[in-house]
């Protein structure tokens, strides 16, 4: 706003009735039409679940498709990603919850989160690494940890993918993992899974099979950008008039992979920024729950980001 | 309920966070974790600011009808009907016009890129074509499209609803957000709406139950030479201007589209926009004046906040 803004004198006055407008209103200016719109197609994508809404995830597929040609073709090894499941933390205990229900969730049981934990964490991790014992992975464990399987777990528990079980187009769905939440302190346990899951990687097959299915909004996505940052982990600092925000970035065969605060020290870090982890938090005074039109941290963070990315060039 | 889960993450050049009350805590972990990987769904379709959007791979093709998947195709029919609504006020072909501006990055943190479309004067939301029976949009002409407002609405709507059979919790997106059921104290939510200018202060406290609440206002995003990210490329600038646009609705897209409507309408129209809409909102003008429909200020806490 360019224009000069006074102190606040009036700080409340109803709304008065406005003037509507002249013209005639078009079909679409039904009271509230927009309401009804809106609703109707947060429900249609809702519904459409993975299974139609992976042409969006399609390029994502291709390209680290692409990038994991320098691996070995392996054959997919239901067995090996069976075995992955019992250390992925996700798998449990996303099988005692009261789901099933819910229509919008997942009946699926281990064996088909397993199957779908290995692709995705493969597909997560598009990292030329050529050697597919899990040991080589530990070293890279704490990056992998930040993008452990659990969010692409998660996305197969929409009703699409529950329809298609082990359907093998599963896991591109899961491909935009890259903002995985979980700190790597609190994903300890992950890291072996999540390692051991990318370094199988028997995936790599079928996530280009399925590319088959890509319509021309697929075929459009060409040209993927080449990698600019060097692979690795770093981290920034953010500041805000809130505080200071410390993010940790991931970088994985040139990309962000994640990009998550590991330090938190906004003034607000209680009611609305911190909690990165699982876990359990105590209710802290404050007078609001959230803050609407606050992006002061976000700012921060997106500074924070900016130096880690600094340091990765 | 004594207990609450929250799980944050960089989604969408924002943190994104999720909030659930009571429960059993590694359930609920999962959960909150399947919720949060819309929002990277949300943002591959439809970011401006990646190379590797669906959404950039369609500005790619003018003049020819380009198959799209439905998330995608739903958030532009959306957006295009607000347009409709709006009179062009809200209208997602600005994208151009944004990046010349210098808002060449937002959503993917750091990846600044330029897409290589110059600002069309003349390209506006009536370039769009969508066919609904065959799920594709057809560009008349070269344009940017830019979905931001609605696109991060979509996102917390979806995550919101994959939450749904948990009652009580809280979808945040960098100022946008689904508050569902009561808080952990076993209220209503208790939303602050950030003052546009003295950021340390609250204009408002509203208490909400399974709303979406999202403020659009100049403020939330600077470029280093200070452009303004809300263009309204066919009117005229500063009328009866606003400094910020709360509006709580069903749905967090909705919300957000309409804040960024009326924001861009001004005062007068602005107003009559968000009634016509039926809609409540909570208006910041220009000159700092407050003002709530009649809806939100009967939901407002009486001693405090409410100044009568």
């Amino acid at each position: 706003m360019s224009d000069p803004l006074r102190r606040p004198d009036t700080p409340d006055q109803p709304v008065k009735s406005p003037a509507r407008s002249p013209r005639t209103p078009a079909p679409a200016r039904i009271p509230g039409s927009l309401l009804v719109l809106g609703a109707a197609a947060v429900l249609t994508v809702y519904g459409a679940g993975f299974e139609r809404t992976r042409l969006a995830a399609q390029q994502f597929a291709d390209e680290s498709a692409a990038g994991r040609r320098p691996l070995p073709p392996s054959g997919v090894s239901e067995a090996a990603a069976t075995e992955v499941s019992p250390a992925a933390p996700m798998a449990e205990p996303a099988m005692t919850e009261p789901d099933a229900a819910v229509a919008s969730n997942t009946s699926a049981g281990a064996a088909e989160r397993s199957t779908d934990v290995t692709p995705s964490a493969a597909a997560v991790a598009p990292a030329p690494i050529s050697a597919p014992a899990s040991a080589s992975a530990a070293s890279s464990g704490a990056e992998q940890a930040t993008s452990e399987p659990a969010p692409s777990t998660a996305v197969v528990t929409k009703p699409a993918a529950a329809q298609s079980k082990t359907n093998a187009e599963a896991p591109v769905a899961a491909k935009p993992t890259s903002t995985a939440t979980a700190k790597s302190t609190a994903s300890d346990a992950t890291t072996p899974a999540a390692a051991i899951a990318v370094a199988t990687t028997p995936v790599a097959d079928t996530a280009v099979a399925s590319s088959t299915v890509a319509d021309s909004a697929a075929a459009a996505a060409t040209a993927p950008p080449a990698p600019v940052w060097k692979d690795g982990t770093y981290t920034g600092w953010g500041t805000s008039r809130h505080g200071d925000i410390q993010v940790t970035l991931v970088i994985t065969s040139g990309r962000i992979e994640s990009a998550d605060i590991s330090r938190c020290e906004t003034r607000y870090s209680c009611s609305w920024i911190n909690h990165l982890q699982p876990q359990v938090v105590k209710r802290q005074s404050a007078d609001v729950d959230y803050v609407s039109g606050a992006t002061q941290s976000a700012n921060a963070f997106y500074y924070a980001v900016l130096e880690a990315l600094g340091k990765a060039k | 309920m004594s207990a609450t889960h929250e799980l944050s993450s960089a989604a969408m050049g924002t943190v994104v966070s999720i909030q659930v009350v009571g429960g059993a805590q590694r359930a609920i972990a999962a959960r909150i974790r399947g919720a949060l990987e819309w929002f990277p769904r949300v943002e591959a379709a439809c970011s401006r600011f990646r190379d590797d959007s669906e959404l950039r791979a369609l500005c790619r093709h003018v003049g020819e009808p380009v198959r799209v998947s439905p998330l995608l195709f739903e958030v532009l029919a959306f957006a295009l009907a607000v347009a409709e609504s709006s009179d062009g006020a809200f209208d997602p072909t600005v994208g151009a016009h944004m990046e010349h501006r210098g808002f060449t990055s937002a959503w993917h943190p750091g990846a600044r890129v330029h897409s290589g479309i110059a600002p069309d004067e003349c390209a506006s939301w009536r370039d769009v074509q969508l066919s609904a029976d065959n799920q594709t949009v057809l560009l008349a002409r070269p344009l940017l499209l830019d979905l931001g407002a609605v696109a991060k609405g979509m996102a917390v709507d979806l995550a919101a609803r994959d939450l749904h059979d948990l009652e009580h919790y809280a979808v945040y997106a960098g100022g946008d957000m689904y508050l569902s059921g009561r808080n952990v104290d076993g209220e209503t939510w208790r939303v602050g709406i950030r003052h546009p200018v003295q950021h340390d202060e609250l204009v408002h406290t509203v208490h909400v139950s399974d709303r979406a609440v999202c403020t659009s206002g100049n403020y939330e995003k600077r470029t280093t030479t200070g452009a303004e990210h809300l263009v309204n490329t066919h009117a005229q600038p500063h009328t009866a201007a606003l400094a910020s646009v709360t509006v709580m609705a069903p749905t967090a897209m909705v919300a957000d589209a309409l804040a960024t409507a009326a924001f861009v309408l001004g005062e007068q129209r602005g107003l009559a926009f968000l009634q016509e809409q039926d809609v409540d909102a909570i208006v910041v003008t220009h000159d700092l004046r407050v003002l709530v429909t009649d809806a939100v200020r009967h939901s407002m806490r009486p001693a405090r906040e409410h100044v009568a």
